[in-house]
């Protein structure tokens, strides 16, 4: 499963790189990563030049 | 009768904008005196210099090894340091114009005979709402830092982001929903303990979220299951009491945590009003025991301190000199043009940038649905 940032279930950290996810976590994951799509950050949320999400800075 | 245009002029010589721009309550409260969280977490720092190298990183402890008696000692090369961080400050300023019809109506508000003080006092609350325009940007520039884990530069057309180091599981979006009476969100809560005592901290010193996001945690069954709010009765029968946010805080403290604190300050634009933080995140500060002393220093007109003693920061925002000024610090311009319609004319500037001197002394929570 591929994940663009990291996420906590149940206390746990998956990242981009992890394997062997339980279910009931990817399917969280998934419907979160569903909803963070169109997200903008609230401090730029009327700038349509592209703001950060909140894990962008995950990857630097 | 004293005139504003003899006021402002006054002021402009004698330097007190430059007291008014940099004065200690600006740095650290809103205009309703509501408090800048931001700014007790990563306080302003005066710097001489607008491009530097901060080396002045959390010192990595490294264990002694075992030598012969009479061997030299042996030196241990690496992780003195956790990192270095090229840090170049960058420009903001803001212009205001209280203009003709605002400038009447203040002239006929103050009447015939205002004095020196009253006129005194408007040069100094146009002022200062100037400053806050400046302190506001460090305070939003502090959260995108925190929870983002970058700052986007927009000047024109050209974009500059500045990105921050990330530790594995330091900026994790939750999963689980902690509205769902089925999830536990305290799990969540303590990875972050967990991931706090990995990167070397003693524990959490603070955690900050929104009024929304602490309601979620109060009505959440399994929280009100650990808060104590259920009880069993006779037959194994679980009566619930009311959950609160008393009995939510008495968990936390019962666990090594320390009490929530509500953040929902906003700031305005032209485009309307935004939070400083964000409403779905939570902010975990851990015990970085990293004292600020020049912010302990700065207190209010009642002597008492805008920085709470106990908290541990987790850096500054540096600010350095703006462009022709010999001196770090904010600076506010106020004119006052001869020529017509009347108007009063407020500029500010500031060149500034947030630094993490303990980069993992901090975990978010994000997307809490």
């Amino acid at each position: 499963m591929e994940l663009s940032r990291e996420y906590t279930y149940a206390g746990k950290v998956y990242g981009p790189t992890s394997e062997n996810i339980p279910k009931e976590a990817q399917e969280a994951i998934r419907e979160v990563e569903k909803s963070l799509e169109n997200f903008k950050y609230p401090g730029n949320a009327t700038d349509d030049q592209g703001a950060p999400s909140p894990s962008e800075g995950s990857k630097g | 009768m004293a005139e504003l245009s003899s006021v402002i002029r006054d002021f402009r010589e004698s330097g007190d904008l430059d007291a008014v721009a940099n004065l200690p309550r600006l740095r650290f409260l809103d205009d309703r005196a509501r408090p800048l969280l931001g700014a007790t977490v990563l306080p302003e720092v005066t710097k001489d210099n607008n491009r530097y190298i901060e080396e002045d990183f959390a010192l990595v402890d490294m264990i002694a090894d075992d030598t012969d008696r009479y061997s030299p000692v042996r030196f241990k090369a690496s992780g003195a340091q956790l990192a270095s961080f090229e840090v170049a400050l960058g420009d903001s300023s803001i212009g205001r114009q209280m203009g003709a019809a605002e400038y009447d109506r203040l002239v006929s508000l103050l009447g015939s005979n205002a004095s020196f003080e009253q006129l005194a006092d408007v040069v100094i609350g146009f002022a200062a709402s100037i400053a806050r325009g400046l302190t506001y940007k460090a305070e939003k520039q502090r959260w995108d830092a925190i929870i983002a884990g970058s700052v986007v530069r927009r000047v024109g057309n050209t974009t500059e982001t500045i990105v921050y180091p990330t530790a594995t599981g330091q900026r994790t979006a939750i999963a689980g929903a902690w509205t769902s009476d089925a999830y536990d969100p305290f799990d969540d809560i303590m990875a972050v303990q967990e991931f706090a005592a990995t990167m070397g901290y003693d524990g959490i010193a603070r955690i900050i979220t929104s009024r929304k996001v602490l309601h979620i945690l109060v009505g959440n069954e399994k929280m009100a299951y650990r808060s104590g709010a259920y009880s069993e009765g006779p037959g194994g029968v679980a009566f619930r009491s009311s959950a609160d946010q008393g009995k939510l805080g008495n968990y936390l403290s019962s666990n090594g945590l320390p009490q929530i604190e509500t953040y929902d300050s906003r700031y305005s634009d032209t485009t309307g009003r935004f939070r400083f933080m964000d409403e779905n995140s939570v902010v975990y500060i851990f015990d970085t025991g990293r004292a600020n002393e020049e912010a302990l220093e700065l207190s209010g007109a009642d002597q008492s301190a805008f920085m709470p003693e106990s908290a541990g920061t987790v850096g500054y925002v540096g600010v350095g000199k703006v462009g022709g000024y010999n001196t770090p610090g904010r600076v506010v311009n106020v004119l006052h043009p001869d020529d017509h319609p009347k108007r009063v004319l407020g500029e500010g500037l500031m060149t500034h940038l947030p630094v993490f001197t303990e980069p993992n002394g901090y975990a978010v929570h994000t997307s809490i649905h």
